[in-house]
């Protein structure tokens, strides 16, 4: 969020765990608003079981199956418990469900970016300092 | 065998018939069937904080349904997993059933400098039986991310031993009742050859 304000970009924060986002339930009416008019989607994220949450999963079906009509850029912002060896072997599908199911929804070539942190489980304390500082100066220059 | 079906009927009546299909074709061959249905159950597919604080603790099965569904797949010779292709992956109730219960200490164990190593070799068949809205073209050429999950993550859990198998089918959205007929005999069938 810092990055992004720093840059002039006028943002929403959805944090599905503080707003108890309920997958049993439709898409919250001010989700569904703010994405009408939305232009960049940031997804961030833990990878787990080498995608997505479930939680995310659900949000970003129900989300993309309202539409997103003016999405030019998607960015994931993620960390991953191994390595990128370990992760390229078991197969990346957060990568691909982005790529394959949600870009599809967007505007005709939209842009998938990524920020990866690999090997998060065995970081130390400096990696990941130097991983949000990074997020920090990148982001407003992948949100155009 | 003892075999555990998980299944994920949302939005979709007739991935229930599918199941059902299977449960028969398993248990006219003699086996023991246990089913999990997500949507009947209500099983909560979002870890919460407190199931996230526990996860690589020595006990971190805190949801009582997610314990109930590690007990049965300790318990089980056979996982079958049944759902409709969503968003080119499993549905979020299956990626939250196996986020939530194929915890540490149940399909895997977590060693300091080891990495995850297996901990489900008495899985010794995996099954996935999925619907797809899309064409088998589509499917191969988009990748199947629901099949990699299963056959290849999943299956790392069980260990060389586990035999795995899929059953899918493709364009149902666009699919006859004689088709999704045929298909449910055909779930019946190979199920009863497992």
């Amino acid at each position: 969020m810092r990055g992004l304000v720093g840059n002039g970009r006028d943002s929403i924060l959805i944090d599905l765990y503080a707003t108890a986002y309920d997958p049993s339930l439709p898409l919250p009416d001010s989700d569904a608003d703010a994405l009408q008019t939305t232009t960049a989607l940031v997804l961030v994220h833990p990878t787990w079981w080498t995608s997505q949450p479930a939680i995310l999963l659900s949000w970003l079906d129900q989300a993309s199956s309202t539409g997103l009509p003016n999405v030019r850029t998607l960015v994931s912002v993620t960390t991953l418990g191994g390595s990128r060896l370990a992760n390229f072997a078991a197969g990346e599908s957060g990568l691909r469900v982005v790529k394959r199911a949600v870009r599809p929804r967007c505007v005709q070539r939209t842009t998938h970016r990524r920020l990866a942190f690999y090997g998060m489980d065995r970081s130390t304390a400096d990696e990941r300092a130097a991983f949000l500082d990074r997020v920090e100066r990148r982001i407003g220059t992948l949100v155009r | 065998m003892r075999v555990l079906l998980v299944v994920d009927p949302i939005r979709d009546e007739f991935v229930r018939d599918v199941a059902m299909a299977a449960k028969n074709g398993l248990e006219a061959s003699g086996h023991d069937v246990d089913v999990v249905d997500l949507v009947a159950e209500r099983f909560p597919p979002v870890m919460s904080g407190a199931d996230r604080r526990a996860y690589f603790t020595d006990d971190p099965l805190v949801c009582p349904q997610a314990a109930a569904s590690a007990a049965l797949v300790r318990s089980a010779d056979g996982l079958v997993f049944v759902y409709p292709t969503t968003m080119s992956t499993v549905t979020p109730g299956i990626k939250g059933w196996i986020e939530r219960t194929l915890v540490p200490g149940v399909a895997f164990t977590i060693g300091a400098q080891t990495g995850a190593k297996r901990g489900m070799s008495n899985i010794r068949r995996l099954v996935g039986i999925a619907t797809y809205d899309d064409s088998h073209w589509d499917v191969l050429r988009h990748g199947d991310n629901g099949r990699r999950l299963i056959q290849r993550n999943v299956r790392f859990c069980g260990g060389p031993r586990t035999r795995s198998r899929w059953i899918a089918m493709y364009d149902a959205e666009r699919a006859t009742d004689v088709g999704r007929h045929g298909f449910l005999e055909r779930v019946e069938r190979e199920m009863g050859r497992l």
